[in-house]
């Protein structure tokens, strides 16, 4: 374990103490046997070696790994990994396992262990022949490579190269046919799944005949390639999912991340890299030797129709790169002046997604209001720089061009991390500073002065001079030398349109009065211009003149300046997020199947009226339930709690063979057993009762609605209760019977008292002692560090997580008859509790205290919070639960592998590892990635020479697992299990444990290395999934930028695997293991690009003016990654830029505020039209290209192809039935209406009317208009806006 | 039960060989005397028995033609004949009126009952029986067999076709909406046909063209596509002068006159002609440069501007400018009248669909497809795929009355096919490969023309590509 600060010591033991306080109270619930479970069933998490070990199954490879980390980068360390693979050092066999084994280990390791990926990602490798008779190497992808994200896929290839060279395997070389396949395949398999980005047929090609490796893959789909079908070498005419993703979102999209390590590994082969960035990057961004950037044009395709332009690529006018990091950016997230905001329509709050041309892709904007903002133009023709947000809103009205949309503030772990290189910053006083600036000047004369003593002019002072030529600086200096006067120490001059547009060009503040433009302060303008006090030229003007705009102007004032405008990047508006409460649609209060008896809005109390013949008593309902059985009375019922009290448990039978199962497949017939049967519910009886129980008036409650039928694969059902009190409290339930709320992630390293609402005392109640000076908390305006797992929630998420704690309570004293937990009284009181937050598409929730609520509707937490929900996981050893001989039994492994080591044909590897087939025919138990429990063939077993040391891990329910440092472990992740090594397995991690029949998770309480003392460990290969339980652990597997958050009892108390659907992807989004504590090792490594210095050093700066690599001063920047391993990688952090308030600026965008698309597009257009880094003429013809001509043309096919859909039962049909009757009986509806085709037809007409559109797209909106006349006939009445369908 | 295997076996126990429809015609009669009638009529020297060899099947003509003037008589597809959708109920009666028309030419031959009426008579449970539906879904079973879903207007149900029965291989070619007569028994819960024998509406056995009496030819091209970079002007110029020298009175060209705009993303880049309007222009100019006395019918295709959804209406007035009055529009379908020859002109759409439905079926040979639409009497019966079918009060892709000859595109591939002596030609293009083809590794014929004598049906192809071939005289 690192070492750990004091004051951090405390703070997790005081997390630890409320978690271990909110157990005790949760699991005196679940002890009364209402839940389907009798207990707690989210296990609590903790080193990614064994995580990995665990996954892929191949003993000691944890050690090895903890070995090669300690050496070098998790990267370089998956390649390195391969040599000892290659030297057959854990028991492979032959090229294909060594292959297999080394791709697996590298994946696991790369993606943290969490992800399915390297498990059911790749299939399988294999060793094919080339044309010229050499072998090649080929891997097979299959879907779940997704989950390792582009970065992992394309290293994987890189690794299978690695292994491949050492194991002098050759290239492949393709066939010509066999690219034309690829690249047919890969733009099927986009118009079924649509990629993330599609690579052109040049970098497709590019990539296959030049990629050492056959990437291959499983058929996904259920397509078949209709081009090149029956290849010799390509088994499968279907669709290749997982190769398709490797290459585009692998190898096209991650290129540069790939050279990356290709440079670091000196690997040979891959310069067709070079070329292909080259290509990506447009024009061509470097030709190594050529210097600079070329504009990027990617962020605007796809443009869609009410996201507003702000600024073109690398075009004047645009956002102004300031390197920096505010408290709250960083990590995919920049900073915007709240003026900008504001000026830009309001379209981007707080937490909106802009897309950008550089770096990355897209950015989260965050209010900063240290750097500058816009400068505008008024209706009277005045030019303003907006100087904040106050000022902005009352000029919004007034504006009719925005000159410059203001600096944009991103930080250097950004280039980093996206392996870009620095480009020119526009000057700002943290460099000025760094050039030997000390205060910043008040006046021009101050300013001047500092110049003249040799500093450079202030950031504050200085024009935009560059963006005029030198002839231009001529014309305005003698126009003003000729017309100009200064009187009272403003300089005015007679209004002339041409000099006007200089001035506004270089953002030189003025106001127009009767036809004179008047500019005050003026020194530094006059001085630049080579003007003394009385106007007249200086004799700089004579002689040889510099060329470069800012040389001249340095030249004639004499005075050292820097460009003002660095380097432009483009943006435009991305996805506008959203916190809200998550629902289902339709959204229930509780799990209860009220199937078709509830209506369309599946409401209890309906379902209680419900008679399905007439004269009978209602709320009699035939409901598919699961069948549970009393353990002490042996009672059959579908309640969770027996009549006696009792807990009642699942009763498994297989449908086909009928028979009772234990376990989880049937012995007869192989089939998964089920626990389903029609029960006769009076839903009448059981609602009135739960009324009564709880003390509840029905006309005092609102629609309580359950659910259309159960998904889950025993169908447990909750108690009805549960259901009236959240519906009291206006809350609905998830699918996994949690409560939850959306919200969008915004990092923040630093918070002040007075933003989050929260008093100093109640904080320092809560551990802030002191602002990040060290000064003792007294004043609501100091600067706090947050740590790593303290969250601010938006205020309406506080009042929503307010009333599920009046829920909780309620339950906890109404139904379970425990004594309340919360007591809040206002929503202020949530402050110090504890939440599960939970990333999209994961399966680990990660343990944070609620300090604060803001006011903009985000999340902001920690980066490391918002970097742990991604990826985190698990590990396993020594009790093996085996299904042999029709005989589940839990035995030691060591007996079994001795047992079934078939010495006759056993092999041995020159580290002295024992392996062998078994003798006989058993499975293991193990799971999936979907923590779905399966019992797998065992498919080998091994002894292995042992380690010096073991791992020995404990979870918190008392389960004890030792195994080798480098042995994988699975951990959950928020839905998925995914394997990491158990070296980095850490305390807090979550692991999937088997008790009592069905997979749950445990967190991992204490890990110890232990000296080994046998000589041998043992293990054995399980098939597909590649894990086993041992001592009753398993292990797991995501990402996202928006999760969601609930209170840490209702997951606790509420939340039961059981309720989850059985179908793919059913466990995603539950949190099938809480991580306690984040360690920053183990997090995306994204997060340790993060930079917490206070300064960046010079040579950031410098490096940019030369376009030098982001890497070149990463030794020079104070960043995580530089305090990995100490007490510093958590606290400590600094950052370069202040802001005043984290919630300035807009807090709803204005997109979500505009109700119809037509209102959104005026909005949009009218703001390119006032920005003058846009050309709105462009913004409308690609608004009607990507967004209205696809959108009318799509419609109008489909309304030839539609389905349609039965009014009553809602059952979809593919063409209309021939009876006009859907089977129910209900009017059967068509699903593409006239309306949804015409939408946007009117609106795309006026565009074209207005907008200088082309010939060609006008042509197209014709014939599209004629082509709707045709099939709808001619406009009978007048022509609906979509402004009549929204 | 007649089984294809016994029809075969007994024919070649007396040493010959028989032709599969000749198999089909008595298990459709059910009649196994008729066997032994059949090969006591056959002559001798036959090998093959064939269906002439049937004593009572002779060729029959459906009907008198008239032989006067208008020497070109568009039958159905005139300008005007389709309609834009109306209600909701259109597509009751769209698929209403294609089970009626098709059903009634199942029906005379399997007697079928109502669908309804096996759950509500037990008797279906003994006897063997036949419904007539239309296919909802079709799928393969676990083991390999395939499952249909049909109904008719009193409700559904599933018919399992094993695989190891003779005909498979026409279950296998079930595809959705297409309407089936099947014959088979019911299963013991009552839910499931167990089919033995399919029937579709199909060519009558006893089908037999017209031919012209009068001297003349038709010469069959699609795909023009003016305006793409990939246009190939110079053959274009060299079929455009060998029509001026051959004794042809007829072109046709089903579908693609022009290349269109933003039929496909970013199509832009590659045209020669970006306007529509041009694209048209250019294409009248073309044609006004052929001699005058050629009748030239022009159906649209899925580039041409009008709507996509069949059956397509003709290109508008607005485009038509510069076109001579012997251009006639037409729109896709439409069926023509040659000196009484019928030609149905079809873009052909619906490969698309049925390329991938069928087994073996390829764009290579598109052409063989044409006969299964000749099965299944209609030219696009899945509903929802590719195609897009706009509903109407008639199904006009019905193949009724049934023509001389098929005459479709789309697949840039030429080919022809003759089933039932209904003649299938599928023309060329003339545009060379494309970006996409490329890509979807498709190899075009281009620059071919295929001209049909009309006195005796035989088709013949002229290829242009590298120079002219022989003018054509009758």
């Amino acid at each position: 374990m690192t070492e750990i600060s004091p004051h951090m010591q405390a703070y997790y033991d005081r997390l630890n103490a409320d978690l271990a306080k909110a157990m005790e109270v949760a699991q005196a619930a679940r002890k009364t046997g209402i839940d389907p479970e009798t207990h707690v069933e989210i296990p609590i998490a903790n080193d990614l070696a064994d995580r990995v070990e665990a996954q892929v199954g191949i003993t000691g490879v944890a050690t090895r790994i903890r070995e090669l980390e300690a050496e070098m980068s998790r990267e370089e360390a998956a390649l390195h990994i391969g040599d000892d693979f290659a030297a057959k050092k854990f028991g492979e066999t032959n090229k294909e396992e060594i292959l297999d084994h080394a791709i697996r280990t590298s994946m696991a390791l790369l993606t943290e262990g969490v992800v399915s990926a390297p498990i059911e990602g790749i299939a399988k490798v294999a060793i094919k022949k080339n044309d010229d008779g050499s072998e090649y190497l080929s891997i097979y992808y299959a879907g779940p490579i997704r989950s390792a994200g582009g970065t992992a896929q394309a290293l994987s290839v890189l690794v299978g190269d690695y292994v491949r060279n050492i194991l002098g395997i050759s290239k492949y070389k393709p066939r010509e046919e066999e690219i034309e396949r690829y690249i047919e395949e890969i733009r099927q398999y986009n118009s079924i799944m649509s990629l993330q980005y599609l690579p052109s047929e040049r970098e497709m090609r590019l990539i296959i005949s030049n990629c050492p490796v056959c990437i291959d893959g499983e058929p996904t789909e259920k397509e078949e390639v209709s081009g090149h079908r029956n290849l010799e070498r390509v088994e499968t005419n279907t669709v290749r999912g997982g190769m398709a993703l490797v290459i585009a979102e692998g190898l096209a999209l991650k290129a540069p991340k790939v050279l990356k390590n290709v440079r670091k590994m000196k690997m040979d082969g891959w310069d067709w890299l070079e070329e292909m960035i080259q290509q990506t990057a447009g024009s061509s961004s470097s030709d190594e030797k050529e210097v600079g950037i070329h504009p990027k044009d990617k962020f605007l395709r796809d443009l869609i129709g009410g996201r507003p332009v702000f600024s073109y690529p690398m075009r004047e006018g645009g956002f102004r790169l300031v390197y920096g990091r505010s408290r709250n950016t960083g990590l995919a997230a920049a900073g915007l002046h709240p003026a900008t905001l504001h000026i830009l329509g309001d379209f981007l709050a707080v937490g909106t997604q802009m897309k950008i041309e550089r770096p990355g892709k897209a950015a989260g904007i965050s209010p900063v209001d240290s750097i500058q903002g816009p400068t505008v133009r008024l209706i009277n023709g005045d030019v303003v720089r907006v100087r904040n947000a106050k000022l902005a809103r009352e000029l919004q009205n007034q504006v009719s061009s925005i000159i410059d949309v203001g600096e944009i503030l991103i930080s250097y772990g950004e280039f980093m991390e996206n392996n870009h290189v620095l480009v020119p910053s526009a000057y700002c006083e943290s460099w000025w500073r760094l050039e030997g600036g000390t205060t910043r000047p008040v006046d021009e004369d101050e300013a001047i002065a500092q110049c003249e003593s040799g500093l450079y002019l202030h950031p504050d002072f200085l024009y935009l001079w560059d963006d005029l030529s030198s002839s231009e600086i001529k014309r305005l200096a003698e126009y003003i030398h000729q017309d100009g006067a200064i009187q009272d120490g403003i300089l005015s001059f007679p209004f002339d349109p041409e000099i006007k547009e200089f001035l506004e060009r270089i953002l030189c503040e003025h106001t127009v009065r009767e036809s004179v433009i008047q500019i005050h302060p003026n020194h530094i303008f006059c001085r630049c211009l080579g003007l003394d006090a009385t106007l007249s030229l200086s004799s700089a003007w004579e002689g040889n003149l510099p060329e470069s705009s800012l040389d001249l102007v340095q030249f004639l004032s004499g005075m050292k300046m820097r460009s003002k405008a660095g380097t432009r990047i483009g943006g435009r508006m991305g996805r506008p997020g959203k916190s809200k409460p998550r629902e289902m649609k339709p959204a229930p209060h509780v799990l209860f199947p009220v199937g078709e008896a509830g209506g369309s809005r599946r409401s209890v109390q309906e379902a209680s009226k419900y008679a399905y013949q007439a004269n009978t008593e209602g709320g009699s309902l035939q409901l598919e339930m699961g069948v549970r059985r009393c353990p002490a009375c042996r009672t059959e019922t579908w309640l969770n709690r027996c009549s006696c009290g009792s807990h009642t448990e699942p009763v498994l039978s297989c449908s086909r063979c009928n028979i009772e199962i234990q376990g989880t497949v049937c012995p007869q017939c192989g089939m998964e057993p089920v626990s389903v049967r029609q029960y006769t519910v009076n839903v009448r009886q059981l609602f009135q009762q739960a009324l009564g129980n709880l003390g509840i008036r029905d006309r005092d409650l609102d629609l309580v609605k359950g659910v259309k039928g159960l998904v889950s694969r025993n169908k447990p059902v909750e108690l009805i209760e549960k259901g009236i009190l959240r519906s009291s409290h206006n809350l609905f339930v998830f699918k996994d019977g949690t409560v939850r709320f959306d919200i969008i992630d915004m990092p923040l390293t630093h918070f002040r008292p007075r933003e989050v609402g929260v008093s100093v005392e109640r904080l320092r109640d809560l551990g802030y002692e002191t602002d990040i000076y060290g000064v003792p908390l007294q004043n609501p305006d100091q600067v706090l560090e947050l740590p790593p797992q303290d969250i601010l929630v938006p205020e309406g998420c506080g009042d929503y997580l307010y009333s599920c704690a009046c829920f909780i309570d309620d339950l906890l004293s109404k139904v379970y008859g425990l004594p309340p937990f919360y007591n809040l009284e206002k929503r202020q009181d949530l402050v110090g509790h504890l939440v599960i937050g939970l990333a999209p598409h994961t399966s680990a929730g990660v343990l944070a205290r609620i300090v604060g609520f803001s006011k903009a509707n985000v999340g902001y937490g920690h980066p490391f919070f918002h970097a742990a929900k991604r990826r985190n996981c698990f590990h396993g050893d020594t009790l093996i639960e085996v299904y042999e001989e029709g005989m589940l039994k839990e035995i030691p492994i060591r007996r079994f592998v001795l047992e079934h080591l078939d010495l006759s044909q056993a092999g041995i590897d020159c580290i002295g590892t024992f392996y062998a087939d078994p003798c006989r025919l058993s499975y293991a138990r193990s799971v999936d990635t979907g923590g779905i429990p399966h019992l797998r063939k065992v498919t080998s077993v091994s002894v292995h020479k042992s380690p010096a040391n073991l791992i020995q891990f404990t979870t918190s329910r008392g389960k004890n697992l030792l195994v080798t440092p480098d042995h994988a472990m699975l951990v959950w992740d928020v839905s998925y299990l995914r394997k990491i090594r158990a070296l980095e397995v850490s305390i807090g991690d979550a692991v999937p444990l088997w008790e009592g029949g069905i997979v749950i998770s445990d967190r991992i309480i204490a890990i110890d290395y232990v000296p080994c003392e046998d000589e041998r460990v043992y293990c054995l290969t399980v098939d597909t999934d590649h894990n086993v339980v041992a001592n009753g652990i398993f292990t797991g597997q995501c990402d996202g930028d928006e999760d969601c958050v609930m209170m840490l009892l209702d997951g606790l108390m509420n939340f039961s695997r059981s309720f989850l659907p059985v179908t793919r992807g059913g466990s995603m989004d539950a949190p099938l293991v809480l991580t306690s504590r984040i360690t920053p090792t183990e997090i995306d490594k994204e997060s340790h690009n993060l930079d917490v210095c206070p300064t960046y050093p010079i040579e950031v700066y410098e490096t940019a003016l030369r376009y030098g690599n982001a890497k070149d001063v990463e030794n020079l920047v104070d960043r995580v990654e530089r305090r990995l391993n100490t007490p510093a990688q958590i606290e400590g952090f600094f950052f370069t830029h202040d802001t005043s308030d984290i919630s300035g600026g807009p807090l709803e965008t204005m997109y979500t505020q505009l109700q119809s698309m037509l209102d959104k597009l005026d909005c949009e257009l009218s703001l390119a039209k006032r920005i003058r880094a846009v050309d709105e003429h462009d913004v409308a013809e690609r608004v009607l290209k990507t967004h209205f001509i696809r959108d009318l043309q799509g419609n109008l096919s489909a309304f030839a192809k539609q389905k349609f859909r039965c009014t009553k039962c809602n059952t979809s049909y593919r063409r209309m039935p021939l009876a006009g009757k859907c089977r129910c009986g209900g009017n059967i509806i068509p699903t593409v209406h006239e309306g949804s085709v015409k939408k946007y037809l009117e609106m795309s007409k006026k565009i074209c009317e207005e907008y200088n559109i082309s010939e060609y797209t006008r042509q197209r909106i014709e014939v599209i208009d004629m082509n709707i006349e045709s099939t709808f006939g001619e406009e009978k009445i007048e022509q609906m806006g979509l402004a009549d369908f929204m | 039960m007649l089984d294809s295997t016994m029809i075969v076996e007994r024919f070649l126990d007396t040493k010959l060989q028989v032709h599969p429809d000749v198999v089909r015609y008595i298990r459709e009669q059910k009649d196994d005397r008729l066997i032994d009638t059949i090969i006591s009529g056959v002559p001798d020297d036959c090998v093959v028995v064939s269906l002439r060899h049937i004593p009572g099947l002779l060729p029959s003509r459906d009907g008198v033609r008239f032989l006067c003037d208008p020497e070109v008589e568009i039958i159905s597809g005139r300008m005007g004949t389709s309609k834009p959708v109306g209600r909701v109920e259109d597509y009751i009666v769209y698929f209403a009126d294609r089970y009626a028309r098709l059903s009634g030419m199942i029906r005379g031959r399997c007697n079928p009952v109502p669908i309804e009426a096996l759950k509500r008579n037990s008797r279906y449970k003994q006897e063997e029986f036949a419904v007539c539906g239309m296919v909802m879904e079709v799928r393969s079973t676990g083991n390999g067999h395939r499952m249909a879903e049909i109904e008719d207007s009193t409700g559904s149900v599933m018919a399992l076709f094993n695989k190891d029965r003779p005909d498979f291989s026409e279950a296998e070619r079930i595809v959705p909406d297409e309407v089936i007569g099947v014959r088979g028994s019911l299963s013991s819960e009552g839910n499931l046909i167990f089919a033995d024998q399919i029937f579709r509406p199909d060519i009558p056995f006893s089908y037999a063209p017209y031919t012209s009496d009068r001297k003349g030819a038709a010469v069959l091209i699609s795909d023009v596509h003016v305006g793409s970079d990939t246009f190939l002007d110079d053959e274009w110029n060299r079929f455009a002068d060998w029509l001026s020298d051959s004794e042809v009175s007829y072109l046709l060209v089903a579908g693609d006159l022009v290349d269109g705009i933003g039929i496909y993303p970013d199509q832009d880049k590659e045209l020669v002609i970006p306007n529509i309007y041009e694209q048209y222009d250019v294409l009248g100019t073309m044609l006004s440069d052929l001699p005058s006395h050629l009748k030239i019918i022009l159906a649209p295709g899925n580039h041409d501007v009008v709507r996509g959804a069949e059956p397509q209406p003709v290109i508008p007035e607005k485009f038509r400018k510069n076109y001579s009055s012997n251009c006639l529009f037409v729109e896709n379908p439409a069926l023509v009248n040659l000196q009484g020859v019928r030609v149905l002109m079809y873009h052909g759409r619906s490969f698309d669909d049925l390329i991938g439905l069928m087994p073996g079926a390829s764009y290579e040979k598109a052409y063989d497809v044409i006969p299964e639409m000749l099965k299944r009497r209609h030219l696009a019966p899945c509903y929802g795929k590719r195609t897009p079918i706009a509903a109407d009060t008639v199904d006009r892709l019905i193949i009724d009355p049934i023509p001389e000859v098929v005459h479709t595109g789309h697949v840039h591939i030429f080919g022809i096919s003759r089933y039932r002596n209904v003649l299938g030609i599928n023309s060329g293009t003339w545009q060379s490969q494309t970006a996409f083809q490329k890509q979807m590794n498709i190899q075009p014929t281009p620059a071919v023309a295929i001209s049909l004598d009309l006195t005796t049906l035989q088709p013949r192809v002229h290829d242009f590509m590298n120079d002219s071939p022989e003018p054509l005289v009758l």
